[in-house]
């Protein structure tokens, strides 16, 4: 393990053109400016957030590590850590001395009582949303879908049988369309990957995978048309 | 602050960048936060060229001419 200090910068780049709430009003006065970075306890930040392994920054260059670019103003912090002297300057400023200059949350007598009606209390409710899948390689082996990787819809839910895994391994190392008849000199494979309109085969999983496979487009085409 | 960054980019003057530098840091434009060190984390048994190791100072990162060590 082994670092060194970086020679770009952190920090939170303002966006002066934001409306939202009059940002763009608040924000382009420095005082505001100054309060935000008055707020801003660096050697607490970096002794526990970092564990150390950050550097002193108060402007665009660095003060670590030192360099000649690094401007004399920005050695040492302009704006040092004073949140009592930042509340002071909003005060000063007409900040925090109207209920409109803070952030409007609405106390509970204030909310409506339509929005309680949603969860009434004592109600039992739980998450609702779209299950993931996990990856198909955490899956157990008869929930991986077809041995291709399930492309067509979803995939076998049994377990494959050996002479399956034994297809399986061969169309990977030569692929194929799916749904052609396979070009394989392996007597077994040749066997399991018999054409989907065969009326001898044996219902295998890969044959399966074969007939869901040519029957996909049909139902597209059924559902488009 | 436009022509601070022109002269800084595009300009010859060899303290432009630090002009930029200190009326930004003073006007702050941004929130400046500490500047977080690049860490970098290899296995032991991972091997390479010095230079390709020396290259991670200068944000080169090189891992083709890494290699694992036997144990």
């Amino acid at each position: 393990v082994f670092g060194l200090p970086d020679f770009g910068w952190a920090g939170v780049v303002w966006n002066f053109k934001d409306t939202t709430g009059h940002f763009d009003k608040i924000i382009s006065q420095l005082y505001f400016r100054q309060v935000m970075a008055m707020l801003v306890n660096e050697p607490a930040i970096i002794a526990g957030i970092y564990h150390g392994a950050a550097g002193l920054a108060y402007g665009p260059i660095p003060s670590v590590p030192t360099t000649p670019h690094v401007p004399s103003n920005a050695v040492k912090p302009p704006y040092p850590y004073n949140p009592a002297k930042a509340v002071a300057i909003l005060k000063a400023h007409g900040g925090m001395s109207s209920p409109t200059a803070r952030p409007r949350v609405p106390s509970p007598a204030a909310v409506p009582t339509s929005a309680v009606r949603v969860f009434p209390a004592g109600r039992r409710s739980r998450l609702t949303g779209t299950r993931r899948r996990p990856p198909r390689a955490l899956r157990p082996p008869h929930r991986r879908g077809g041995h291709l990787g399930g492309q067509a819809g979803g995939g076998d839910q049994r377990p494959p049988a050996p002479e399956d895994v034994q297809l399986h391994r061969h169309q990977l190392q030569r692929p194929r369309p799916v749904g052609s008849p396979s070009t394989s000199t392996r007597g077994r494979s040749r066997t399991s990957a018999a054409t989907p309109t065969s009326p001898t085969r044996r219902r295998t999983p890969s044959s399966t995978r074969a007939a869901r496979s040519t029957a996909a487009p049909t139902a597209i085409r059924r559902w488009t048309s | 602050m436009d022509k601070l960054i022109t002269a800084s980019v595009f300009g010859s003057d060899p303290n432009a960048v630090t002009k930029e530098a200190s009326y930004e840091t003073m006007a702050l434009p941004a929130l400046f936060l500490p500047n977080y060190d690049f860490i970098w984390a290899t296995s032991k048994r991972v091997g390479g060229a010095p230079a390709s190791y020396l290259s991670l100072t200068q944000y080169g990162l090189w891992p083709q001419f890494w290699w694992v060590n036997k144990k």
